[in-house]
């Protein structure tokens, strides 16, 4: 059914008379060919109705309208389109007079709101910002950073959570800045420390550091993302799958598990990766000598934005370890690619990170296996196991603190009442212990390390918390020479995994 | 900030290491873990290195 087709704001119902079709009818001459096969893939198992917002003035494209495109002879529209996706049908009157607006004050993926997708004039990709709840896309379910944003459609608010989406124009943005825009509009979103920027701003970011015109955009090389990404106030990092063959794939989880989406590159492309799938009933991973085992072996694919794609695509770990569940795959030009395909990565570090994923894994397993701290003099319990499973993570103290009282107070009240009280830097590596039977629910404890330290200070360790035992460095945490306060924990239990990092999507 | 202050914990809390433990603790410790991180930031500069020479335009 079409409502109001010639007005500033018609409605499609899809049902047995009116298609994905009908959509660039009522969308065009913005929508073209591609575009349309893009939202039918990422959206037609779940989009019911789409409300079409005639004459929009979409920030983004403005942006690269005035600094580009309004200075060509053959001149585009200054104005968008965007759509609006329900799951529902959902009619104009719902929409301005909806009961659940009038008791929340918004409507959001509770009420049916899959999210918004602008359509600019450009050719060859007319899909601008967008951003999908993952929800709309069934077959993908994982774990996963999402932002939240607010909209309006004629004064009703609409709010949606998801991960940020934009293709390239071709002109003035390629895959580069595609992907950097992605990454800055979800820490703009989700992290006020960080200013929103609009894509020629990004360009422009490495004005100082490039040979040659910047418009229309070349493409930009890796370091150029990273130096675009530390004048935005991030410290950033790069990794090359050369120089780290043995844990590179655990460096680019680890980072993601710590809720920091990384930018991965390809040959000549790159793609946003802000989440994981993992598969826990695989055996291979404690088929090894050292009884620990890191998270990140269960993880049997990355999910990402690839702005030549659709929203929350695949990335797999091999080839050979996927089911086939129906998510879209990340492709390259001539075939699928997988995390093998990864040459090196960049990941923005919030400014107070001083100690990197390697650093921190280094040092933790280092201390885990140390004869005075270690487990073995402290744990019967870990001991007798042949496997340990070690969970690295990156995150604030406050969220430590603030999810205390979710996790059955870290397993002993004792736990709970020292994590309280003692001090703690804004950012903290978290190494969580767990068995493979508790694994991924619950953990048994873990060792927190100051992310503020030089790496070769040997006491950054602010707690080790085992099953029996926990040792805190009081002394370092009231900025004092360490000072160990050790506490017996009778009868502790095992407690649920911390999940402020990242939002489950369940399929 | 210099006062005294103390883990407010019931059940008490033992001195748990002494200091020539703590020192021998240090040594070995930092022993362990010098050549990988070592290896690692040689790897990071490398990586930065390497970087300056890939075009993403696709």
């Amino acid at each position: 059914m079409i409502t109001d087709a010639t007005s500033i704001l018609p409605v499609l119902v899809f049902d047995s008379e009116h298609t994905w079709e009908d959509l660039q009818t009522l969308a065009e001459p913005h929508l073209d060919n591609d575009g349309l096969s893009r939202l039918k893939r990422a959206l037609e198992k779940t989009a019911e109705t789409v409300f079409i917002e005639r004459h929009y003035i979409d920030k983004d494209y403005r942006d690269t309208f005035s600094s580009y495109h309004s200075k060509k002879f053959h001149t585009a529209d200054a104005r968008c389109i965007r759509l609006h996706f329900f799951n529902c049908n959902v009619t104009k009157k719902i929409l301005s007079t909806p009961d659940n607006a009038k008791t929340k004050g918004y409507l959001d993926h509770s009420d049916g709101y899959l999210g918004y997708s602008v359509i600019r004039p450009t050719r060859p990709n007319s899909i601008g910002r967008t951003l999908l709840q993952p929800q709309s896309r069934p077959e993908v379910a994982g774990w996963l950073s999402l932002c939240t944003e607010t909209v309006t459609v004629q004064g009703t608010i609409l709010k949606v959570t998801g991960f940020p989406f934009i293709s390239q124009d071709g002109d003035a943005t390629v895959c580069a800045h595609a992907t950097l825009w992605m990454l800055m509009r979800y820490f703009s979103n989700r992290y006020s420390i960080y200013p929103e920027i609009y894509p020629v701003q990004i360009g422009n970011l490495t004005r100082d550091y490039s040979v040659g015109r910047m418009l229309p955009a070349p493409g930009l090389y890796m370091w150029q993302m990273a130096e675009a990404l530390r004048l935005e106030k991030f410290a950033s990092m790069i990794y090359s799958k050369r120089e780290f063959k043995d844990s590179f794939e655990h460096l680019m989880y680890t980072y993601i598990e710590s809720g920091i989406p990384i930018i991965a590159s390809f040959k000549t492309h790159v793609v946003v990766l802000f989440g994981h799938q993992s598969n826990y009933n695989i055996t291979n991973p404690y088929d090894s000598d050292s009884p620990f085992v890191f998270s990140s072996s269960f993880c049997h694919a990355l999910v990402g934005n690839d702005d030549n794609g659709v929203p929350y695509q695949l990335l797999r770990m091999s080839s050979d370890k996927l089911t086939e569940n129906g998510c879209e795959l990340m492709r390259g030009s001539q075939s699928q690619h997988s995390m093998s395909d990864i040459q090196d990565f960049v990941v923005p570090l919030p400014e107070k990170v001083f100690l990197t994923a390697e650093n921190a894994r280094k040092l933790i397993t280092t201390i885990l296996n140390d004869k005075i701290f270690g487990y073995a003099k402290h744990s019967n319990k870990l001991l007798k196991e042949k496997s340990i499973i070690l969970r690295l993570f990156l995150t604030t103290g406050k969220s430590l603190k603030k999810e205390i009282h979710n996790r059955k107070q870290m397993g002993h009240k004792k736990v709970s009442k020292a994590y309280r009280e003692l001090p703690l830097p804004h950012f903290i590596w978290v190494c969580e212990l767990s068995l493979p039977d508790l694994y991924p629910e619950n953990v048994l404890g873990e060792v927190i390390w100051d992310a503020t330290r030089n790496p070769y200070e040997p006491n950054g360790f602010l707690a080790v918390h085992y099953p029996e035992k926990l040792i805190v460095d009081w002394g370092s945490a009231l900025n004092h020479a360490p000072s160990f306060r050790e506490f017996e924990l009778d009868n502790s239990t095992e407690y649920p995994i911390f999940e402020h990092n990242l939002k489950e999507i369940l399929q | 900030m210099s006062q005294n202050l103390e883990l407010q914990l019931s059940g008490q809390s033992k001195a748990f290491v002494t200091k020539k433990e703590y020192q021998e603790f240090t040594e070995r410790f930092q022993k362990e873990v010098k050549s990988e991180l070592d290896k690692q930031q040689k790897a990071r500069l490398r990586s930065e290195d390497r970087a300056k020479r890939h075009l993403l335009s696709e």
